[in-house]
Order: structure tokens, then sequence, then C-alpha cells
């Protein structure tokens, strides 16, 4: 197993969430646009006031209510509204609603993420699916809709919704940056980075701007707004909430170029009204690249679940990071970084193997063929004893991609499997090839968490050599990065004891 | 309508707020639309339910293009007249009293 999502790059690729949550966070507004917008005359709402102090009935009522809400002034008619709620019969019920909007308040953004099952996921297709045939021309819909697909593992079903909602609303950021994502999750790249540029109006868009940079930077390949993007920023038309994502791609951009100075400078800068994707981008770079001292605790923005579930691993807190992996989870159902996450802290930081299966299995019913996800789940299938379903589970690997990918986590992985089947003998001769292939590729973090995973196998057999391959993974660990040695460290401390 | 639509749509994204295009709005105010037409259409008497709730979708259509009878937005006719609207809501009218007159 490896060290799960940190050590893949990680860009500030649009978040895709559904458009009612997206708007309660404060998303939707590209913050572009400069309309000036006049003062309602109030008179009207004064002489509806009149009438219905005449008339004290329910149709008056509605006629103030509507005129006053429709003016962005519900406020001014709360007694009216009032009036709505304390009567009993023969309301309809819009003006019911509305009473209570304007008494209550707008609704809020839940607490936390809400969990929905594979059966609520098709209620929710249904109901898409119906309001596309009364409504064709709702892009926001066939956006909705795609990403339901998406999370319910029909990609296919999702292209259609993607490419009409692309058709009718070509210059949507929100539909674009969707968009663009969708097709980043099929791993199709190019196409996500075709989308986004050939967004009218893309040069001066903040938010489409970070999209086009932080996708060609996925797909390795240059961006061609950087100069715009750098532009944007100095010029400070826009407020720092919607040069975030900007500064904060732009800053990974000059990290990767060996900048740290500028990176440094320009994190600072995405994160001084953060959205929580910048503020997970800081926190990965901080993680896996270089400390940067950026203060990333002192923001947080609603729904920094990534952000806390990395920050939470390298501060030790065990259970809170694996708590925060799975409201990850639950905001991006359909991306595979959180179950990457979850399956393996799970794993390597607490006993909970039951729960890294859950993870695994998540990311798996979006992603049915992704290596690292069956990687982990063959792992927790071990660690629970179920090697004969752990031993199924590893025959879907494709080998040879798995050889490609990571030779050594592949071959640890048969050992393992090896090792709960009863047989250390066989276990221990993929082990040794896993260590071979780490130190061919010198790669000194699969050497290491090779040696503590086998160690934690030989604590059943031979505690002996459980005991020597912890002193050689101990003088391996001081050469990961701080908050992986941490990680490491408490795996190490996990099988010096065991049950 | 527009009370309706607004409570459809996030404070931000209401009239007084809004700083953006009419373009982009118009990507959100078709469903902020769909869910109004939706919340009258509900409260509807059955028999007259399809009729109201085209002439609805017709008359109060967000994107002024498309706003109004579809053979006059077709043929270049004036989108704003109501001419050809008399007639079906005369029909409407006569459809409710009758079914009162039922129902009494």
């Amino acid at each position: 197993m490896s060290f799960a999502d940190g050590r893949r790059r990680r860009q500030v690729v649009p978040r895709w969430r559904p458009w009612w949550v997206t708007a309660r966070l404060g998303l939707a507004d590209s913050g572009a646009g400069s309309r000036i917008v006049g003062t309602p005359d109030t008179a009207t709402i004064d002489r509806r006031r009149e009438e219905w102090l005449e008339n004290h009935d329910i149709p008056h009522a509605a006629d103030l209510i509507g005129t006053a809400f429709g003016m962005g002034l519900g406020e001014r008619v709360r007694d009216a509204a009032e009036f709505v709620l304390g009567t009993e019969t023969g309301v309809p019920a819009p003006l019911l609603v509305l009473a209570k909007t304007i008494v209550n308040g707008d609704a809020q953004l839940p607490a936390s993420p809400i969990d929905i099952d594979h059966a609520g996921r098709h209620v929710r297709i249904h109901k898409l699916k119906n309001r596309l045939k009364n409504w064709p021309h709702d892009a926001i819909a066939c956006i909705d809709l795609a990403r339901e697909y998406t999370i319910v593992g029909q990609r296919p079903n999702a292209l259609k919704p993607v490419t009409v909602a692309l058709a009718l609303a070509p210059h949507s950021p929100f539909v674009v940056r969707s968009a663009a994502r969708f097709f980043l999750n099929c791993g199709d790249a190019e196409r996500a980075l075709a989308v986004v540029r050939r967004t009218p109006g893309v040069s001066s868009d903040p938010w489409l701007l970070a999209a086009e940079i932080a996708i060609a930077s996925a797909a390795e390949t240059s961006s061609r707004m950087v100069r715009a993007a750098r532009s944007m920023i100095n010029r400070g038309h826009f407020a720092p909430r919607h040069l975030s994502e900007l500064a904060s791609a732009l800053a990974t951009v000059e990290l990767e170029s060996g900048n740290r100075r500028g990176a440094r400078k320009l994190f600072a800068a995405a994160l001084q009204h953060p959205t929580e994707n910048a503020v997970a981008q800081a926190e990965w770079v901080s993680s896996e690249i270089v400390e940067l001292d950026l203060r990333i605790s002192e923001h947080a923005p609603e729904r920094s679940y990534e952000a806390r579930a990395l920050s939470s691993l390298g501060e030790g807190e065990w259970d809170a990071a694996v708590e925060s992996a799975k409201l990850w989870r639950l905001d991006e159902p359909f991306a595979a970084r959180s179950a990457y996450f979850g399956s393996w802290t799970a794993v390597v930081v607490s006993k909970d193997f039951s729960t890294a299966l859950q993870f695994a299995e998540f990311g798996l019913s979006t992603k049915p063929e992704d290596l690292l996800l069956l990687n982990n789940k063959v792992v927790a299938l071990a660690l629970l004893d179920r090697p004969n379903e752990a031993a199924r589970t590893l025959g879907k690997i494709d080998a040879v991609r798995a050889a490609e990918k990571s030779e050594a986590t592949y071959l640890a992985t048969w050992g393992l499997v090896e090792y709960r089947s009863g047989r250390p003998e066989t276990g221990r001769v993929f082990y040794q090839r896993a260590r071979d292939a780490a130190k061919k590729s010198r790669n000194a973090r699969e050497e290491a968490w090779t040696m503590l995973f086998q160690a934690r196998e030989e604590q059943r057999f031979d505690r002996q050599r459980a005991h020597g391959l912890l002193v050689e993974a101990r003088a391996t660990i001081h050469r990961l990065r701080r908050r992986e040695a941490l990680v490491a460290e408490r795996l190490l401390e996990i099988v010096a004891q065991p049950d | 309508m527009t009370p309706l639509m607004m409570m459809s749509l996030e404070p931000a994204l209401r009239w007084q707020n809004w700083k953006g295009s009419f373009d982009e709005a118009l990507v959100f105010l078709r469903p902020a639309f769909a869910d109004a037409v939706e919340y009258v259409s509900a409260e509807l008497p059955n028999e007259l339910r399809a009729d109201v709730t085209s002439v609805l979708r017709q008359l109060c259509e967000p994107d002024p293009v498309k706003r109004g009878h579809p053979l006059d937005t077709r043929t270049g006719g004036n989108t704003f007249s109501l001419e050809r609207y008399v007639t079906r809501f005369d029909l409407l009218a006569k459809k409710a009293e009758l079914a009162l007159r039922n129902a009494s």
C-alpha cells in the first residue's frame, strides 16, 4: 500500500458540486460583472400596504408580500407574512413558502454534506430526467444530472447532459467548470482543457482562468493564460475571494518551476479570502512539497474537509483525519482522491480496516477499475482476515498496469495476501521482491512502507523477524518528509504493540 | 412570478445583488422559472392546469427573445401582443365557469 493520495500531484481543479450547494457557498458569481443596480420605487409597496390594511385578507396580503419580496424588500412586510402563517386555511402553498422565507430567512447550507445512498441517487436521477423532459433548456439540471450519473459510476450516460449543457450555456462559468471537471474525472484532461479554452471571455474571468491553469498542469501541458492571470492578479480589479483559486493555481505553477518565493507570495494572496479548494492546495503543498509557513489553519471556509483531513494527519489527530475524509468523500462522491486518502489512512493510523474497506468500495463504485482503489480494497480485506475475497479482488488488478505504475506496491499487496492466506514463506518472497523493486527505483518511501506492512504480518508468525524489520524501517523513516514520517511512526507504534 | 422565482434563487443571485451579465443570469433564471411555474401549476384545478401552465410559460418566459406566443416568436411578430390570447382566455374562463357550475 502506498502513501495514499499524498504523492499524487494536486492541482486546484474546479470542484464539482450540485448547483444549489455551489450557489449557497457563494461560488456562483464570477465577480466579473459591474452592473449598476437602481433603487426600487417603493411607492407601490406603500399602496399595497394601505390596501391590505383596508382589506385584511389573504389575497391583499399576497399582493403586498409579492410586491415587497420581488423588490428585494421582504423584511418590510414581515407583519403580513406572519399574518399569512397565522391563517390556517385557504392559503396557497407558494404563498406559505414565501411567507416562511420572509419570517425565517433564506435556507442555509446544511452543516455537513448530505449522505445519499445508491437508491437516493437514482431517485435524484429520475427527478432530474423529469425536470429535463419538461424543461429541456435547463443547463443546470443537465450538469446536476451528469454529476449524479458520474457518482453512480455511469459516466457514459453523463456525457450527453454535459454536452447539452455546454451547448445551452457555453459562457456559464458553473457549466464550463463542471464540464471540465467531468472530463478530467473521465481521464480526458485534453478535452477538459479544450472546454475551458473555447469559453468566450475565458481570459477575463478569474474562475475560468484558474481552471485553465490548473487543468493545463494536470494535463502536463503549458497554460496559455499565465500572463493574463498574472496581470489580473496584479491589477487587483477583483475581490480577493474571486482571485483565490487563480492565485493558488499560479502559485502551484511557480512552485513546480522552482520559484518558491513567488509561489509563497501567491499562496499568501490566495489565502487572503480563500475558497476551501485554495486552502486544500496550500495544505497539500505544505504537506507534500515544501513548508511555506502560510498559517493555513487560520483560514477555514465552509467545507474545508480535504484541508482538514490533510492538516489533521500532519498534526497526528488520527481520528479527525478519518472523519474529515468521510465528509470530504460526501462533498465530492465521484472523486477518487478522498477514497484513496480514507482507505489508506484508516489502515495505517488505526486498526479500523472496515472503514478502510468502505472508503475503497465507495471509490470503486464510481471508478471500478482504479488500480490504487482495488489495491487498497485488497489490503483492507486481507487485514480483515478475508484472504479469499482479497485474492479474488487482487485477481481483478491488471498486473501489467500495476507493475508499470507501482511495482513495489503491487508486489507487497500480493505478499500481504499470501501471509493472510497462511503462507508466510511465499509472503516473504513477495515482500522481498517489493523491497528490491523499491530499492531499484530508489524509492525510500515505498521501501519504508513495505517493511512496516511486512513487520505487521511477521508479528503473527516470527516476532524476531518482525523486530528486525521495524529496526530497519525506523532507520528509513527519517528519510521521509515530516508529515509522512509522522504517519509512518504511527504505524510503527501500532505494529510494535501487537494485540 | 418574480417573487416566486426569487424564492428559488440564492440572495447573491437575485436582481438587486447580481452584477454579472443577463446571459449568465439566464442560466440560473431558467430553473428558478421552472420552479415558479411548477409551484403555480400545482395550485391550479386539474381541468385548467395544462392550458394555464402553457400560457404562463409563454407569457413569463425569462428570455425576452423567446417570450410570447410561439407563432409570434417564430414569425417575428409582436411578442408583447396579447391578441392571440384573447380567445384562449375566453375559453379558459368558460371552462372555469363550467367547472364551478358542475361543482355547485
